[in-house]
């Protein structure tokens, strides 16, 4: 009850404001199907007050970098120019830029400064190394829609692919549920900050993400493997679309008892399910949605599906065909986030090509570089680097500050972070990377990462340093060699 | 029936024709690139390559041109040997999750070593033309680790996808220890070394007095007469036999068992390697190394390190190149070897011992160096003209030379690229 109360001095507050009775105010908005969703969606806010974000940057020096060449995610590059950061945040980013009582100047002669490396497709902690049985919790293979389930729950922090991922870069990431459902469950945006909690590496404020999945893995492994539904990409539709009435049906449950809870008439709380919960929070738009899906003509049936149930899709991922259909992508304001050069394992996956990523940003769509992989996500940039060689060779030319965008503000956009970071812009989050050279170079590697204006790596400092418990005295000591 | 008759010889030459991949004609220059020998002659600025009858004939600066040759210019491009990555599943899988085009593994056979995988390969894959345009012209077609400690016996292709293809029919024979090993085994890492050394046993047993062996059994209790002849391969050290093994004590245990068995040994994998590098390097083991694989995949991969490959090169050990961008050894990124090769580069390996890592290294550790492996006269000619460095992500080839004959860089996924372009050009 405490919840609804919670809910209701909200609204009654942001009415308030407007000198218009909340009561009256409801009514007119309840006329154009508004107040069903701002209803429904401060209850989701209310919400996420539970296992809140215990983040808290530590307090971060004021620096200037001098000399770099900077790719800001914005479109440009900029030769031999300077960042200042201070508390955390982007002062400015240009040329010549002096600052008085820095606590550091870092000179970047012959080095890069891009964002930080932005991974929206990864397992770190739900599947974490070693890869064993009982560390294993990316997949809840117990029923197709688990979309009551939170990645939160079953992140392990000392998973040492966090350690490896700062070391290529990647300062934000979304860790996803599996692909074995057709409804996987709720995703969640990382800081990749050493902790011990995973509350305290969750992006304060970042929406959450629902993973769905399309095609072979839930046909397959309910159908073929299990002989329950889905066994069919029919019977994949019709969970799907099963799901969302239910959810419509859910919504107008709460949205009646708010609204009578509201206007004083007594009402009984409808009761709670978490996996509607969670498809209620897509139908409001809280919740971001990210389908695993290959085939362009199952990508093109998905956004059917949103559009029958009124939401949006944020991103598809994998994506290996978006480059049959990247004009439909760019009109929905959807992202297609994929590999460089996985493709070809299964049917779905057979018609990927290695232009995929510059085709569809050649076409005006959002294009992302995604890992899925523990290994990749340390090498996001060489990805990247491998899809620009094979655009170039098409004839498609990408240049660095057009393609570091797939690896930074693109994801960001399709996470609902972009406002405070993807990019160098002042007054967005200081997090970002100092590279040894032209970060699309094999060659090049992170010097030094920023999350939030604090260095959370260095190069030969870290490295030896930041280790997760769970290598703690069974890694060997490179040093000696 | 006359008339059949008479155009029989002219049908037998036209089918010679199509299918004469010895019969090269044509001579072929490329001029002018930096080349990249890996033989005596180091790196040559300018370099002129001349090719006739698909073998290298000269390489060096200010050759003559043969009148009659067909100019390839390379200026400002960097030309290299084909690369080799040696361990792959081209040709024996053609879509990970489509059983009937899978053959590296025979998870339900009793047989063991005797499963070659020459008899699978499929030159006609779409993959193996594919890697052949990321400049790929050799691979190792290897079996996976199946229900046996022993997988198989892996070949060695070139990816001209001629009628010839096979470098090598009988390349090695691949076993599994380690953790692998001791599921095949029943449990224990124990139980999977005496059933190698038991194994080995056998078969020299039935090397050494065949006849005596015939007369005495069919079988012998371990292993089928098949899967004796294949390691009969390697107990008379006509083959390798490939070890995976990664953590450090049973890395020892091959060095251990190399000096008792005398056998030729080859470790895979090896995630733990650099560990003991200067006994791999006095004990002559070569080890085929993935330069991407850093994480502790499992609890014998503990000391995975990007530097793998730079401590083994610095102490002396022979590193070969092997996999794919991944965990697994999916054939449909092979060709990018030297992609992940220059990773290593980043983490410390000269890049001289990068590039020799997918070429003249890993001919040597396959025994094929006489043919493959460098830019040398009479050595085959596998030759890749680069936009770039080759072992930088963002470049690729402009043309592949195997054995002498340019190949098509078309592909399935280069024709679905440009089925599709148009929607990207023309924003159709």
């Amino acid at each position: 009850m405490r919840r609804s109360k919670y809910v209701y001095a909200a609204l009654a507050s942001a009415f308030r404001r407007t000198g218009r009775s909340a009561v009256v105010e409801l009514r007119t908005l309840a006329l154009t199907g508004l107040l069903v969703y701002s209803v429904a969606g401060s209850t989701f806010a209310a919400a996420r007050e539970i296992y809140a974000s215990t983040y808290r940057p530590l307090a971060a020096p004021s620096v200037l970098i001098e000399n770099a060449t900077i790719l800001t995610a914005t479109g440009t590059r900029i030769e031999r120019g300077d960042v200042l950061f201070e508390h955390g945040k982007l002062v400015a980013i240009g040329a010549d830029i002096t600052a008085a009582n820095v606590s550091r100047v870092i000179d970047a002669t012959g080095r890069y400064v891009t964002p930080g490396i932005i991974d929206i497709h990864s397992h770190l902690g739900l599947s974490p190394v070693p890869h064993v049985e009982g560390n294993s919790d990316s997949n809840e293979i117990t029923n197709p829609n688990t979309a009551g389930v939170w990645a939160e729950h079953g992140v392990w922090p000392q998973d040492p692919g966090f350690a490896a991922a700062l070391a290529g870069g990647v300062t934000t990431l979304q860790v996803l549920p599996g692909s074995a459902n057709l409804f996987g469950g709720r995703s969640v945006v990382l800081k990749n900050v050493r902790s011990v909690t995973v509350q305290a590496m969750k992006y304060p404020g970042a929406p959450y993400g629902i993973k769905m999945a399309c095609g072979e893995n839930p046909k397959f492994l309910y159908g073929s493997e299990r002989g329950v539904a889905p066994g069919t990409r029919m019977g994949n539709f019709f969970a799907y679309r099963s799901a969302f009435i239910a959810a419509q049906s859910y919504k107008r449950k709460h949205d009646r008892y708010a609204e009578d809870e509201n206007s004083g008439k007594p009402a009984a709380e409808p009761e709670r399910d978490l996996g509607l919960d969670t498809l209620l929070g897509v139908l409001n738009g809280d919740i971001y949605v990210h389908v695993h899906c290959y085939r362009a003509d199952e990508m093109a049936m998905i956004l059917d599906l949103a559009d029958e149930f009124g939401f949006r899709i944020a991103a598809f991922h994998h994506a290996t065909e978006a480059y049959k259909i990247p004009r439909m992508l760019a009109r929905k304001e959807t992202c297609a986030a994929m590999w460089s050069d996985w493709w070809g394992f299964k049917m779905e996956a057979l018609d990927g090509i290695r232009e995929n990523i510059p085709m569809v940003d050649a076409a005006g769509a959002c294009a992302i570089v995604h890992s899925d992989s523990a290994t990749g996500i340390q090498h996001l940039p060489f990805e990247a680097a491998r899809a620009m060689g094979s655009g170039r060779r098409a004839g498609l030319d990408m240049e660095p500050e057009q393609a570091v965008r797939w690896l930074t503000i693109n994801p960001a956009r399709a996470l609902g972070i972009d406002d405070e970071t993807g990019s160098l812009e002042a007054g967005k989050a200081a997090d970002l990377v100092i590279w040894s050279g032209d970060p699309f170079s094999t060659y090049t590697r992170a010097d030094e990462v920023f999350i939030d204006g604090v260095p959370v790596f260095q190069r030969d400092v870290t490295a030896a340093q930041r280790t997760s418990d769970f290598v703690l005295g069974q890694l060997p000591e490179l040093s000696e060699q | 029936m006359k008339t059949p008759l008479t155009i029989a010889p002219i049908l037998v030459f036209i089918v010679l024709i199509a299918y004469g991949t010895t019969a090269y004609c044509e001579t072929y220059v490329i001029h002018g690139g930096t080349v990249h020998t890996l033989g005596p002659l180091g790196a040559i600025e300018g370099g002129t390559i001349v090719v006739e009858d698909g073998v290298v004939v000269s390489v060096g600066n200010d050759l003559e041109i043969p009148q009659h040759a067909k100019v390839f210019d390379a200026s400002n491009r960097v030309v290299t040997p084909g690369l080799m990555n040696s361990f792959t599943h081209l040709g024996i899988e053609e879509v990970s999750t489509v059983a009937g085009t899978v053959d590296h593994a025979a998870t339900h056979s009793k047989d063991s070593s005797a499963l070659a995988m020459h008899w699978s390969i499929n030159p006609n894959s779409a993959l193996i033309r594919f890697a052949r345009s990321d400049g790929l012209t050799r691979a190792v077609v290897a079996p996976s680790a199946g229900p046996n400690i022993f997988s198989g016996t892996g070949a060695i292709i070139d990816l001209s996808t001629g009628n010839d293809f096979l470098t090598k029919r009988f390349a090695a024979v691949f076993a599994t220890l380690g953790e692998a090993g001791s599921r095949q085994s029943g449990g224990s890492r124990s139980a999977a070394w005496l059933q190698l050394t038991e194994s080995i046993e056998a078969a020299r047993a039935f090397s050494d007095s065949r006849s005596k062996f015939e007369k005495q059994s069919r079988f012998s209790p371990l292993l089928s007469r098949a899967d004796l002849e294949a390691l009969e391969r390697v107990v008379r050290r006509d083959v390798p036999m490939v070890v995976a093994v990664d953590r450090q004590s049973d890395i020892e245990r091959v060095i251990d068992y190399k000096r008792s068995s005398k056998l030729n040994i080859v470790i895979k994998g090896g995630r733990e390697a650099w560990r003991v590098a200067d006994k791999l390097a006095a004990a002559e083991i070569p080890v085929l190394v993935n330069p991407m694989l850093n994480l502790p995949d499992n609890f014998e991969a503990l000391g995975s390190t990007l530097e793998n490959a730079r401590i083994l090169h610095a102490k002396g050990v022979v590193v070969a190149f092997s996999g794919s961008s991944s965990l697994y050894e999916w054939p449909y990124n092979a060709g990018g070897i030297g992609k992940i090769a220059g990773l290593a580069v980043a983490y410390g390996l000269p890049w001289e011992a990068a590039l020799e890592a997918v070429t003249i290294a890993p001919a040597r550790v396959w025994g094929i160096d006489d043919r493959y492996g460098s830019i040398e006269p009479g050595k085959e000619a596998d030759l890749v003209i680069w936009d770039g460095d080759p072992l930088e992500a963002i470049s690729g080839p402009v043309a592949v030379f195997i054995r002498g004959e340019p190949v098509s860089m078309r592909s399935r996924q280069s024709q679905l690229r440009d089925k599709y372009m148009n929607r990207v050009i023309n924003q159709e």
